[in-house]
């Protein structure tokens, strides 16, 4: 049980580390497109630190990362990410726990779970609103999660040390 | 030889008379130069001509060395210059692109009076999704740019509506993104349509024109402007043009693949449309 500074500590590093997340995701992934899409790393930043931290803690920073998602990007629901995050980072903290320990395997599944599950949100919104286009919705998830699939290892790196350096007791 | 001249002195003076006199008379009567002085002369030539060429020599280091050291400052002088002249070059460059946009603006407005209120803003991000495609700008809610606001490039074509506005940033949703939906028209046979986005074209860049009459006739390269029904959005502001024409699933409708007239890609700057006059 960590004392209240030490958590205060724990997830001021966590948000640190998302920003730099962030900033890279804006300098760099946003200028780089490949195979017809752009590096997209805000999944992992609701994955990787749910796999670490557990359900319960995993599952509310996710949440957190969501709302920021929706704040900064265009869509045409309001609360798309924030919705969905939390259910991708229950999913990550689950696997960890009973399938895949914590490390490089269980972020790249959680971010391809991810990756999926927002593929399929976006189909659905579409099919709603009478646009249907599964193939398309299917192929760009795919696409994005082919893309961004490099980039968890760097940021399962920085959230371990994260993760290393806030529980030095485990 | 004190013995020698006292016994032939007058015979050598006189001799040396004789050939003072046959060289004076030689030299009267000839047009060269003597033959003493001649042989003076080629005996000196090598010699003369040696140290010529040394001083020479010294010369051309003397002048390489003052040459060099004037061009090193005049080569410093030019690319100073040059550097300048580049730095000029490109102001003007941007100056001219500048001044191209607003006489295309200009042009617009004197041809587009009902479009009263434009707004010029920078692109400052392009897509930052997968699922959407729209573009971010450095002006919003202070400077009159309010959603629903239509966007165009300095030709008049539409790029999109503005979805989204803050204090000095607004996102617009560009015409291939699946929200965007308007009242289209055909400009060559005044049929009416919808324009919509659609997520399997949007990554080609690429709408449909969809409701369209069951006997229209459309061409490949028809332009397709805004209806301006409704009076949400300006009349005739050019959306792009007819790509092909295709039938929906059902069988029973057709719709057209419109090639939006703007790339999106390469845009930096454009105008948004703060308020309008509805033309009849």
């Amino acid at each position: 049980m960590l004392a209240r500074n030490e958590t205060i500590f724990k997830w001021a590093l966590y948000a640190a580390a998302t920003v730099l997340c962030l900033l890279v995701q804006g300098a760099v992934c946003q200028r780089i497109t490949v195979w017809g899409v752009i590096p997209f790393v805000y999944p992992l930043l609701a994955v990787i630190p749910a796999a670490y931290e557990g359900p319960v803690p995993g599952t509310v920073f996710a949440l957190a990362v969501g709302v920021v998602c929706d704040l900064l990007l265009p869509g045409s629901s309001p609360c798309f990410y924030t919705l969905l995050f939390p259910l991708t980072g229950l999913c990550a903290a689950l696997m960890s726990q009973s399938l895949l320990p914590a490390g490089a395997l269980c972020s790249l599944t959680g971010t391809a779970a991810a990756f999926l599950l927002t593929g399929a949100a976006h189909g659905l919104l579409l099919w709603m609103h009478g646009k249907t286009a599964w193939g398309a919705c299917a192929f760009v998830a795919l696409r994005e999660f082919c893309v961004t699939a490099p980039l968890v290892i760097p940021v399962t790196l920085l959230y371990r040390a994260v993760y290393r350096k806030t529980h030095l007791d485990d | 030889m004190k013995n020698f001249l006292k016994n032939h002195g007058l015979w050598v003076l006189f001799a040396a008379a004789v050939i003072a006199v046959a060289l004076a008379a030689m030299s009267a009567l000839s047009n060269t130069s003597s033959p003493l002085a001649n042989a003076a002369n080629v005996v000196a030539s090598p010699f003369r001509s040696a140290y010529t060429a040394v001083a020479t020599w010294f010369n051309d280091k003397q002048n390489y060395y003052r040459d060099t050291t004037a061009l090193e400052e005049e080569n410093a002088a030019l690319r100073r210059q040059v550097a300048e002249m580049e730095e000029t070059v490109r102001q003007a460059e941007a100056a001219l692109d500048e001044n191209g946009r607003l006489r295309e603006l200009l042009n617009l407005r004197e041809q587009r009076r009902d479009l009263s209120d434009l707004e010029a803003a920078y692109i400052t991000e392009h897509d930052v999704s997968n699922w959407t495609s729209s573009l971010t700008l450095d002006k919003g809610t202070v400077h009159g740019v309010e959603p629903g606001d239509c966007v165009i490039d300095e030709t008049g074509a539409l790029v999109g509506i503005i979805s989204k506005s803050g204090t000095n940033w607004s996102t617009v949703l560009t015409l291939v993104d699946t929200d965007t939906s308007l009242g289209a028209q055909v400009f060559r046979t005044k049929d009416l349509g919808v324009a919509q986005g659609d997520f399997s074209l949007m990554g080609e860049d690429r709408l449909r024109l969809d409701y369209l009459p069951a006997d229209c006739q459309l061409l490949g390269g028809d332009l397709v402007v805004t209806s301006g029904l409704g009076g949400d959005y300006p009349s005739g502001l050019v959306i792009g043009s007819v790509e092909e024409v295709q039938v929906d699933d059902s069988g029973a409708a057709s719709y057209a693949i419109l090639a939006p007239a703007v790339d999106f890609a390469s845009l930096t700057e454009v105008f948004v449309i703060k308020s309008f006059d509805i033309v009849p």
